[in-house]
């Protein structure tokens, strides 16, 4: 029905009683002059203070409205629209009052701030104070459930075990927890596993889970460099880091989520953001998974020298070029680490009980090549 | 169209005048505007949005007008963000604690009851403040609405609506379902008799009990359920251990009467549960639709105009089902154009930059498989307006009607409302409206 009425004049709705006028248009020199038989006095608008309607939906012409006040406009005559069009300057401008701009400044930086104190200060108080209370065998599920979903990541879905399971590998591995064993008390008990892949990192899982990747066991060039990333990893696991990681990080992106909304660019910038919160947690408790490797290696008479020395490597590699899958290398101050590392050794050039001996060091270079007994 | 004309015949007339090419511009411009300001111009984008989709419905001619403006959502946004972080913040850590806590994580059967603990677990914790948000966004919502330069409002009675909606949530849950026209009744009574179309009232008349017809096909779904549910306990299958049941497999062989009793109920039983659940599922659409038929049939605005409205359960139920499918074969197929054209051109300018995640993943798998995944939720909410919120809105324009039409305009305007806050509460909870 409505389809066949054709609009054949312009609409005015005055903004103050519900009616449709039929508007007449004349542009003088103080503004554009709206009239119609159904108003008693022709309404003036400033042409500084006429604003476009956009984003109409299947609008024969344009529509108008005044700035801060209630009337609008639909004009119809296409010539009416450009003569319009030319004579007022600011139809597009978008009004953002000071009052608005100081609301901006003062709830941005109250929702900044906001921001700021849940995410770098409650959320990991109260990480770091829940991550004890959990039950220990309930860390240890986390944990394992973890570690699949890592296998499946680094793998690219792929169902296949990344697990190395040489069984001499494996007895290598055990007597180099062993020498440290009297030195370290863990909550819970230690479950370290190999991962066949050429990348030279390690991780701390919740639980007591540690993965050594083969390619850092490849890259040293003694089983102490080894033991040194083992002790190291053995102070996250001490500190119960990747339990606080995981609450903390739960928090963070429910708040972060809220931040950037669900969109798809909200997605993106929540990975980033939480990658980089991430990272800056984790300066901290590297630096006290280093410092507990030290003591570590100094209790069970290791030097940590060669600690440095794997590190030293690292920073040669990968220097400039930060490894986005690995921890140990993207950590920013690596060339300070093996300073710290050299200037805690307690051995120095006196002799020392090797940790492996030389076949048992090829064992576990050779842990990812055979499953043979 | 003649204003004359509109004047002498207000038939009350309810029409929806969007066309597909603009609003598919719009929303492309708008989403791609949010993608590159990393979402902050989401604002703006929902603004625009409405802009398009309450122009298009008309009444007697005449477009409604959405007034509402990305600067207030902006700053309704901070708001929020200063008001709820901490709270929200605190709240998925304990969550989180509690799931980890309680249950053993990475166990596939823990993890589901872990997600219905923390579902419910959620929404009671954060039932207080989703009603509060939804009533003020809708109070926002309204009081940025005008049809011929009238404003719509509401009475500013966020909490208690949402101390009545939880109570009504209560006793529907309690009462296991069967107060719930009760709870739809008097909510949508409590909001109805709030708004506000300039100095004109709006009124919920009737009674609760008139929703009861709309119930019908859930109650013969429930009823089907609970038909297959007695089957199943008289067949004995319960109270027969499992290591019974191979032992009846066996006598099965021999024929005996109690086992063949037991296939037979089964057979029975499982199709007239599963036929029973599908039923139930789609009378809840079947409810929701018919109740706001009835509810808009027993509102009154002013002295005596009233609003016929008769959406159509199977219409709603394919235009989500067809959507659905056009939705789920496009998005993919576009997303991975995109993907594979953004991959390809990134591989060849980057072919020989080591992004250093192995040799599995050059440059161009990585940035064109990131801008794919971004690209299927930009598509995704591109086509969702396009082929649901669209054919939605033109279904409900469609099948309304206002009656006794000609006394609108004798309506006046009523004064503004500030709402410095916009619907920053729903946003930030994610409980607004869906454009």
């Amino acid at each position: 029905m409505t389809e066949n009425i054709e609009q054949v004049c312009n609409v005015f709705y005055d903004g103050i009683t519900a009616n449709a006028h039929e508007a007449k248009l004349s542009f003088t020199q103080d503004g554009l002059k709206i009239s119609a038989a159904s108003i008693q006095k022709p309404i003036n608008w400033a042409y500084a203070d006429i604003r476009t309607v956009s984003d109409l939906a299947n609008h024969q012409g344009a529509s108008f409205r005044v700035k801060d006040g209630l009337g609008r406009l639909d004009i119809l005559n296409v010539d009416e629209v450009e003569q319009l069009q030319k004579l007022a300057l600011n139809l597009k401008r978008s009004d953002i009052s000071s009052m608005a701009w100081k609301r901006i400044g003062l709830w941005g930086a109250g929702a900044a701030a906001s921001v700021v104190l849940i995410i770098f200060v409650l959320i990991p108080a109260l990480a770091n104070q829940l991550a004890t209370m959990i039950p220990v065998d309930k860390e240890i599920a986390l944990g394992r459930g973890s570690l699949k979903q890592i296998e499946r990541i680094i793998g690219f879905g792929d169902d296949t075990s990344l697990i190395c399971t040489g069984q001499k590998g494996q007895r290598a591995l055990d007597k180099m927890s062993a020498r440290f064993e009297n030195h370290f008390d863990s909550p819970y008990p230690l479950t370290i596993l190999v991962f066949d892949n050429e990348i030279p990192n390690a991780f701390a899982l919740p639980g007591g889970y540690i993965v050594l990747f083969d390619g850092m066991i490849q890259a040293s060039d003694s089983p102490e460099e080894v033991a040194g990333v083992l002790g190291h990893e053995m102070g996250h696991v001490r500190n119960r880091d990747a339990t606080r990681l995981t609450l903390r990080s739960a928090g963070s992106v429910g708040i972060l989520g809220m931040v950037f909304g669900d969109f798809a660019g909200g997605a993106v910038a929540l990975i980033i953001a939480e990658q980089l919160i991430a990272a800056n947690y984790s300066q901290a408790a590297e630096a006290n998974a280093d410092k507990f490797a030290h003591k570590l290696l100094a209790d069970a008479k290791l030097p940590s020298t060669p600690m440095a020395g794997f590190f030293d490597k690292l920073v040669k590699e990968y220097g400039d070029e930060p490894n986005l899958l690995s921890h140990l290398a993207s950590h920013p101050d690596l060339a300070s680490r093996v300073q710290t590392a050299k200037n805690a050794d307690t051995i120095g050039d006196k002799p020392f009980n090797a940790i492996l001996s030389a076949s048992e060091w090829d064992d576990l270079r050779e842990m990812c090549k055979s499953t043979d007994g | 169209m003649n204003v004359e004309m509109a004047d002498e015949q207000k038939s009350g007339t309810v029409t929806y005048n969007g066309n597909t090419p603009q609003l598919r511009k719009l929303a492309v411009v708008t989403t791609l505007l949010t993608l590159i300001t990393l979402g902050i111009y989401r604002f703006w984008a929902r603004t625009r949005v409405r802009r398009y989709f309450w122009s298009a419905v008309t009444v007697d001619g005449h477009g409604f007008e959405y007034t509402g403006k990305g600067i207030e959502k902006f700053i309704g946004f901070l708001i929020a963000v200063a008001v709820l972080a901490v709270y929200l913040g605190v709240f998925q850590v304990l969550l989180s604690f509690a799931g980890m806590s309680l249950f053993d994580m990475g166990d596939t059967e823990a993890d589901q009851y872990r997600a219905i603990l923390l579902t419910y677990a959620t929404f009671i914790a954060l039932a207080p403040l989703i009603f509060y948000a939804q009533y003020r966004a809708r109070r926002y919502m309204l009081s940025r609405t005008k049809w011929k330069g009238i404003r719509f409002g509401a009475d500013q009675a966020a909490w208690g609506y949402a101390i009545r909606a939880i109570g009504h949530w209560i006793i529907t849950i309690v009462t296991l379902g069967i107060l719930l026209p009760r709870q739809t009744f008097y909510l949508e009574k409590y909001k109805a008799d709030r708004t506000w179309f300039g100095k004109a009232a709006f009124k919920q008349e009737g009674r609760w009990q008139s929703l009861y017809p709309a119930m019908k096909h859930i109650a013969i779904g429930v009823s089907l359920v609970l038909v297959g549910i007695i089957l199943l306990i008289y067949s004995g299958v319960f109270t027969t251990e499992t290591a019974d049941i191979a032992s009846i497999e066996e006598t099965a062989l021999d024929g005996s009467d109690t086992t063949e009793n037991m296939y037979v109920y089964l057979a029975v039983a499982y199709p007239i549960s599963f036929i029973g659940a599908i039923w139930a599922y789609i009378g809840l659409a079947y409810y929701n639709v018919h109740s706001y038929r009835i509810l808009a049939s027993q509102k009154r605005l002013g002295d005596d105009i009233r609003f016929i409205s008769e959406p159509r359960t199977k219409r709603i139920i394919g235009i989500y089902l067809l959507g659905g499918l056009i939705i789920s074969m496009l998005a993919p197929t576009i997303a991975g154009l995109i993907g594979g054209i953004l991959g390809f051109i990134s591989q060849m300018l980057l072919g020989g930059f080591n992004l250093g995640m192995g040799p599995e993943m050059p440059p161009g798998v990585v940035i064109g498989g990131v801008f794919g995944y971004v690209a299927l939720f930009v598509v995704m909410g591109v086509l969702n307006l396009i082929f649901i919120t669209q054919p939605i809105t033109e279904h409900y324009a469609q099948v309304t009607k206002v009656t006794n039409a000609d006394n609108l305009s004798k309506v006046t305007q009523r004064e503004g409302d500030q709402m410095i806050e916009a619907e920053g509460f729903a946003d930030a909870l994610d409980v607004g409206a869906g454009f």
